[in-house]
């Protein structure tokens, strides 16, 4: 599978509530194989194909964890918040200062010589943390006003066989099947419509979701189902529960706020390609938007398609291509069904 | 009689690093000799008779002492001791140019500190010793920085008996707090018979197996070196004859110069002095155990 | 700053400082009389042997901190180990390369969403850290990772206006400046030696000295910066930009109090910038080779922020005033009574 178009997906910024950079690239992606996107404004950016009466959603969310810079010290260093962000993981790391002028910063530590062996075994709290943008601190403050978001500076990189890693793989991974699957059913015979949500701020309030959602309810629509697309925690050496193996296949969401039926017809269309899959039980809300999408508007099935990728939330995710790819055949001959629009 | 060489020794202002006053007092005390007196790039002085191989008789310069690393909000002085784990204790402290600070501990972590008795004195990378004290009692020497100068005082003695044809050599070298530092090089052109080690040695703790005013001691061991046992026994025969008090010691927790000589495949003993209350500003020393040292050193330059 | 790049972006993790050194020969080899390399790797190259005057010694060294693979588990993950001082806070979650073919991974973290609030607490040691290529089996891991590779971070060299951005200035910033400064004439012979294993204990410059006995010798070097942010009442020093800076004393040795002052006097008078070292710490290839011999000894650095990290800042006006100040300095050894 090329992956050029994951890579390009990887280096657009788009921190949660700052997705106008994302909505950008796609929207150019989209018109230049003639799809009209429409921007939903703070909700993200929608799209259509297929037609008829019926109305499948399609979601997967745009945005990424990010740092917000909530003072400028002065010497011109910059303290920041952030949620979903391990701090531990935060010292050392190369940033994205996206100010009025995009800046490159560090995280900087205090130097190994002023720190005790004893003070090495405590981790840095998150007020402790700062980046060094190495600029005066008038610049500083001139570039960077408060509020500013930060994000991981790390580019994509290819790693041993199919995997990949680069911070955002949460979830331009599941932007990435949207496009993939624009492009290969936008030509194809489809039950119903299928529309399609880049939805923005995920990581911070599920806006999107909501919107998406709410939406259909205002025009009258009706939706078959919908589909979220995101990721979910990968195995390594220190992860083994409820996580799931590299390159093993999508892993399919199920219980109780999940649609059955849906489930069970995806699991059939895997077996019947020769598919492989995991299941992923959640027992109450998923931490995706299909908590959110299945209760919106009049009720609507969900059914979740998840990655496992590892290190979520580190400028280190690692992805194996080899689950787009089988993700990819199942959502297409899925969507393809009429089985799976009368479920 | 007072000791003068050994007062004016531990007067000197010497901390490791900065130790060309109290090598320009040793050289002043080795002119009147007729030994090759050199001064290498590290402040090392070195005097020889005669030609290798040498008898080498070793000891060194330096003093543990304070280097001032920042001054603080509230104007005092932050200071790096050297040896880091140096334990001179609060109390008053000079400069090269013996002006007065008054070291002490700060309460919370123990780190030192010190306040300038003229304000605004102590710039940067000002080298600090405590402030010398030197009393001789009938039977005992009281002094700051005897343990490291007593060494010192005792190759001075030898060099005025020594004779240009003993192929005997003394050094003195420096850095012995910040790793031994100055010895290796001032080894590196010597052809070595001998080696000995001069220095005081604790025994504050009561189970070192020697005590003060029992004479000096041979090391058997130190954390890194063995000591060659025929050079033992010779010692302890030249003691014998001499009929000189003789102690053995282990110290095999402690580094030691020899330590380092081992490394470098040179075989050393260590001739130490007894000596309580180590690295404290009132170490004592047993004039008795001071003086049979002397005389023992007098033995083995006449070798046997 | 091309030279530079190539220098910092180049590994040298300790024991593997091939690929700097030939930079090195490329770069410098033609402004030298000899150029000889010995059984420890370091790299000799001398200048005016002829000349009289006290024979002087260069030194930086090539090898940076780093990592070591120790052992590749089953499942294809690989256990290390740290080559030289790095606090293990910095690893978490970073890109690294692995051997001679520069394979790249990833240390990776336990996600936050999995974690207890305990765990968010804790350094994780050494131990529970992994380096993951990508290799989901031991046998596929060992088609291009062997035990004992070197591992170094994966940071390339960038400018941002005059801050420099990279990992392993310390020393590459000091292999740079000899570089540069080996076009420079001297007044008497000089020996440039770019050392190796400067980072596990000083090893390459004892044979260094040993073999070029030097009567001075200056050890050029990255040092840390201390103008960070913190509580503590400590020497907020070294500042970045501010100039070179001058050591005094260290963990090895005390410098040539002659040496400084000439270091200092001569900044002052060119109206170079300089500062002092803070704090008296850390240990230097001067310090090894004072050991081997009596000679002269000091040391002259850059600032650099975040040092022995994967990533660090430098300033391109403190590399440019050193190189300045040994000029000049060199200029005036005459005057000095060694």
């Amino acid at each position: 599978m090329n992956h050029e178009l994951l890579f390009q997906l990887l280096e657009v910024p788009s921190p949660s509530g700052h997705e106008e950079r994302m909505k950008a690239f796609l929207s150019e992606y989209l018109r230049d194989r003639r799809i009209q996107p429409r921007d939903l404004g703070p909700a993200g950016l929608s799209w259509e194909i297929g037609d008829g009466e019926k109305l499948a959603l399609f979601s997967a969310h745009a945005d990424q964890v990010a740092f917000v810079v909530e003072r400028v010290d002065e010497e011109g260093y910059l303290y920041i918040r952030m949620s979903s962000i391990d701090p531990r993981v935060v010292p050392s790391q190369e940033v994205m200062v996206w100010g009025k002028r995009a800046l490159r910063g560090v995280v900087g530590m205090l130097p190994l010589h002023f720190v005790s062996e004893e003070e090495r075994k405590a981790t840095i709290p998150r007020e402790k943390l700062f980046i060094d943008v190495g600029l005066p601190v008038d610049e500083v403050r001139e570039q960077v006003p408060i509020g500013t978001v930060c994000t991981w500076a790390q580019k994509p990189s290819s790693l041993a066989g199919s995997r990949v890693t680069g911070p955002g793989l949460d979830n331009r991974i599941g932007l990435y099947l949207s496009l993939l699957l624009t492009r290969e059913l936008v030509s194809c015979k489809l039950p119903g419509r299928i529309r399609f949500f880049a939805s923005a701020q995920e990581e911070a309030a599920m806006l999107g979701a909501g919107f998406a959602g709410r939406s259909t309810l205002e025009s009258g629509e009706s939706v078959s189902f919908a589909l979220v697309v995101d990721t979910t925690f990968g195995t390594d050496h220190g992860v083994k529960d409820s996580a799931f193996t590299l390159g093993k296949g999508p892993v399919l969401g199920v219980g109780p706020i999940l649609s059955r039926p849906h489930l069970k017809f995806m699991r059939s269309v895997a077996s019947e390609l020769s598919i492989p899959y995991a299941l992923e039980p959640l027992t109450r809300s998923t931490g995706t938007e299909a908590d959110v999408l299945s209760i919106s508007g009049k009720g609507i099935p969900t059914i979740l398609l998840s990655i496992p990728i590892r290190n979520m939330h580190s400028p280190v995710e690692v992805a194996d291509l080899a689950d787009t790819e089988s993700s990819l055949k199942l959502l297409s001959a899925a969507l393809q069904s009429e089985d799976m629009w009368s479920s | 009689m007072k000791n003068k060489i050994l007062q004016e020794l531990c007067a000197a202002f010497g901390p490791t690093g900065r130790e060309s006053r109290v090598a320009g007092i040793v050289k002043t005390h080795l002119e009147g000799t007729n030994l090759e007196v050199t001064t290498d790039a590290l402040s090392n002085v070195i005097a020889r008779g005669g030609d290798g191989p040498y008898r080498v008789f070793c000891t060194h310069l330096d003093q543990p002492g304070w280097v001032v690393e920042h001054r603080d909000k509230k104007g005092f002085l932050h200071l790096r001791p050297l040896p880091s784990d140096a334990e001179l204790g609060a109390g008053w402290a000079v400069d090269e140019e013996a002006e007065l600070y008054r070291v002490f501990r700060e309460p919370e972590d123990k780190s030192w500190r010190a306040g300038s008795l003229i304000e605004g004195k102590g710039e940067m990378d000002t080298f600090l010793v405590p402030k010398g004290e030197f009393e001789e009692s009938r039977n005992a020497f009281f002094a700051t920085a005897l343990a490291d100068r007593a060494g010192a005082a005792l190759l001075i003695d030898m060099a005025q008996n020594m004779g240009v044809d003993q192929s005997a050599a003394l050094i003195f070298y420096t850095g012995r707090h910040l790793g031994f530092a100055g010895l290796p090089a001032a080894l590196e052109t010597f052809d070595i018979e001998r080696f000995y080690l001069v220095e005081a040695l604790p025994c504050d703790k009561g189970n070192e197996g020697y005590s003060s005013g029992d004479g000096p001691v041979v090391l058997l061991r130190t954390q890194r070196s063995v000591a060659p046992e025929y050079w033992i026994e010779e010692v302890f025969h030249l003691a014998e004859e001499s009929q000189l008090k003789l102690q053995k010691g282990v110290l095999a927790d402690t580094s030691s110069a020899a330590d380092s000589l081992s490394r470098r495949g040179i075989p050393s003993l260590v001739l130490g002095v007894p000596l309580h209350y180590h690295s404290s500003r009132i170490e004592r020393m047993a004039i008795a155990d001071y003086e049979a040292a002397a005389r023992l050193l007098e033995s083995l330059l006449r070798g046997t | 700053m091309e030279l530079l790049k190539r220098l910092c972006d180049a590994p040298g993790v300790c024991g593997h400082e091939e690929a700097v050194r030939e930079i090195l020969i490329n770069a410098a080899g033609s402004y030298a009389d000899s150029v000889h390399v010995d059984s420890l790797g370091n790299l000799f190259m001398t200048k005016g042997e002829k000349k009289s005057g006290p024979r002087v010694m260069f030194a930086a060294h090539t090898d940076e901190v780093g990592l070591m693979v120790e052992r590749i588990d089953d499942d294809g993950f690989i256990r290390f180990m740290v080559l030289g001082g790095i606090d293990p806070r910095v690893l978490p979650a970073k890109r690294v390369r692995i051997g001679k073919e520069c394979i790249p991974g990833v240390i990776g973290i336990k996600p936050i969403h999995l974690l207890d609030k305990e765990e968010r607490k804790e350094v994780t040691s050494l131990s529970d850290l992994r380096v993951d290529t990508g290799a989901s089996s031991r046998s596929e891991a060992e088609r291009f990772v062997d035990v004992g590779d070197p591992i170094w971070f994966d940071t390339s060299f960038e400018q941002w206006g005059d801050v420099l951005k990279a990992k392993a200035f310390d020393d590459r910033a000091g292999c740079y400046m000899m570089a540069e400064l080996i076009k420079h004439e001297f007044g008497f012979p000089v020996t440039f030696v770019w050392t190796v294993q400067e980072e596990v204990g000083l090893r390459g410059a004892r044979a260094a000295a040993a073999r070029v006995r030097p009567d001075i010798i200056l050890a050029l070097e990255g040092t840390g910066a201390g103008d960070v942010p913190t509580d503590k009442d400590v020497a907020r020093r070294p500042f970045l930009g501010k100039g070179p800076v001058v050591t005094i004393l260290d963990r090895t040795m005390v410098a040539d109090k002659r040496l400084v002052e000439l270091l200092c006097q001569t900044a002052d008078h060119e109206g170079i910038p300089w500062q002092f070292k803070r704090p008296l710490i850390g240990g230097t290839d001067a310090g090894a080779a004072i050991r081997v011999k009596p000679l002269h000894a000091a040391v002259l650095a850059i600032p650099c922020r975040y040092i022995h990290s994967p990533v660090a800042l430098a300033d391109v006006k403190d590399i440019i005033n050193t190189i300045e100040l040994v000029k000049a300095a060199c200029g005036r050894f005459g005057e000095v009574k060694l």
